[in-house]
């Protein structure tokens, strides 16, 4: 039964992947991963474009392809929370609610609740939740053949560490005071000679954690899309009909892992946002 | 074997993204086999080592790809 579902599969990525003519193999991999002002959804298919300059007080704030994905996955997580949040007196109405709220409770179990502690966590949940579905959903968009990849490019997910930055940091401030803060940066019960090594690994281990969130999240993506439209281009250098099939099979198969990496990639950012936040808030080394 | 600027980077990206991989694997590696033995030991913490497992991996994975993006600028400088 899984191979009736599975070749189709295997038939539609390879097509709608598939590399044009007159194309190399190099161009086709930054084709597909690059951003731009239009949008061909499949490679016959219609195209969409978009403003390209949009001047608001000397900035061009045009919306690129990738914002725009953000504003189709922006609109998606409402309509589907507004739907699955209709409750038959306590328990959800619908199996897309059931699902979200499975989800949601996890997020608030097992994520939020541990790091930010029984005070905080009813505050800070919303942030984490959406944090979560906006990340999920957007690497699921960008796993569909045609769609772009918003999570694959480093201003997005450097935009979104700058803002977890500001925000740990803020939080802590907030919480501790501005000096305090720093202060307890340093752990208790070092001899003052380290000090000189402790306070800079300190003050750099503050942006490199912002920083590898950053990365980890554009360099998983990103290999995960290089890795399928390589292994889809190479159909397009070998030029025969043969190596299709194993090709395709193997491509499906990387595939799979990359739905699991999207859902593990946007739980690991939530887990370790909420973990920072948390060890800023509560201080206590 | 020509040793001008842009094939040194091209080599060196090759043979730093292999290296890579290879820490990759070997600490991803050895986070797995330990996870099954602690779920050997002590089948019913399940749970708690996948959770534990998956995150590690996510942290380890993140450091090779570190080391991919400086291989992936040093290819196309």
């Amino acid at each position: 039964m899984m191979r009736r579902i599975l070749s189709p599969l295997a038939f539609l990525l390879v097509f709608f992947n598939a590399p044009q003519a007159e194309e190399t193999l190099g161009d086709f991999i930054m084709h597909h991963i690059s951003n731009s002002y239009e949008w061909k959804i499949t490679p016959w298919g219609p195209v969409l474009h978009l403003p390209s300059h949009w001047e608001i007080l000397g900035v061009n704030l045009a919306p690129s392809l990738h914002v725009f994905l953000m504003l189709v996955a922006s609109v998606l997580l409402i309509v589907l929370f507004a739907f699955g949040s209709r409750r038959k007196g306590l328990a959800p109405a619908s199996k897309i609610g059931h699902a979200l709220e499975a989800m949601v409770l996890y997020v608030r179990d097992e994520v939020v609740a541990p790091n930010l502690g029984k005070k905080h966590a009813p505050k800070w949940l919303p942030f984490f939740l959406t944090l979560f579905f906006f990340f999920l959903t957007l690497n699921l968009l960008g796993l569909i053949p045609g769609f772009p990849a918003t999570t694959g490019n480093i201003n997005f997910t450097g935009a979104m560490a700058v803002m977890i930055f500001f925000l740990y940091n803020a939080a802590g401030m907030i919480q501790n005071g501005p000096a305090h803060y720093f202060v307890n940066l340093i752990p208790k019960g070092v001899p003052l000679f380290v000090l000189p090594i402790i306070v800079p690994i300190e003050i750099m281990g503050l942006f490199t954690k912002a920083f590898a969130l950053c990365i980890r999240l554009f360099a998983n993506m990103t290999a995960g899309h290089i890795l399928i439209l390589s292994l889809l281009g190479i159909i397009g250098v070998f030029k025969s009909w043969l190596v299709v099939a194993p090709f395709a099979g193997l491509t499906l198969f990387i595939y799979m892992i990359e739905v699991l990496v999207a859902f593990l990639q946007a739980y690991i950012f939530t887990l370790l946002a909420a973990l920072f936040v948390g060890m800023a808030i509560h201080q206590e080394h | 074997m020509a040793l001008e600027n842009a094939s040194m980077g091209l080599l060196s990206a090759g043979i730093g993204a292999g290296l890579a991989a290879i820490g990759a694997g070997i600490g991803i590696g050895r986070l797995a086999g330990s996870a099954l033995e602690g779920i050997a030991r002590q089948p019913e913490a399940v749970g708690t080592i996948r959770t534990t497992m998956l995150i590690a991996a996510a942290l380890v994975e993140g450091v090779a790809l570190f080391a991919q993006v400086i291989c992936v600028i040093l290819a196309f400088k």
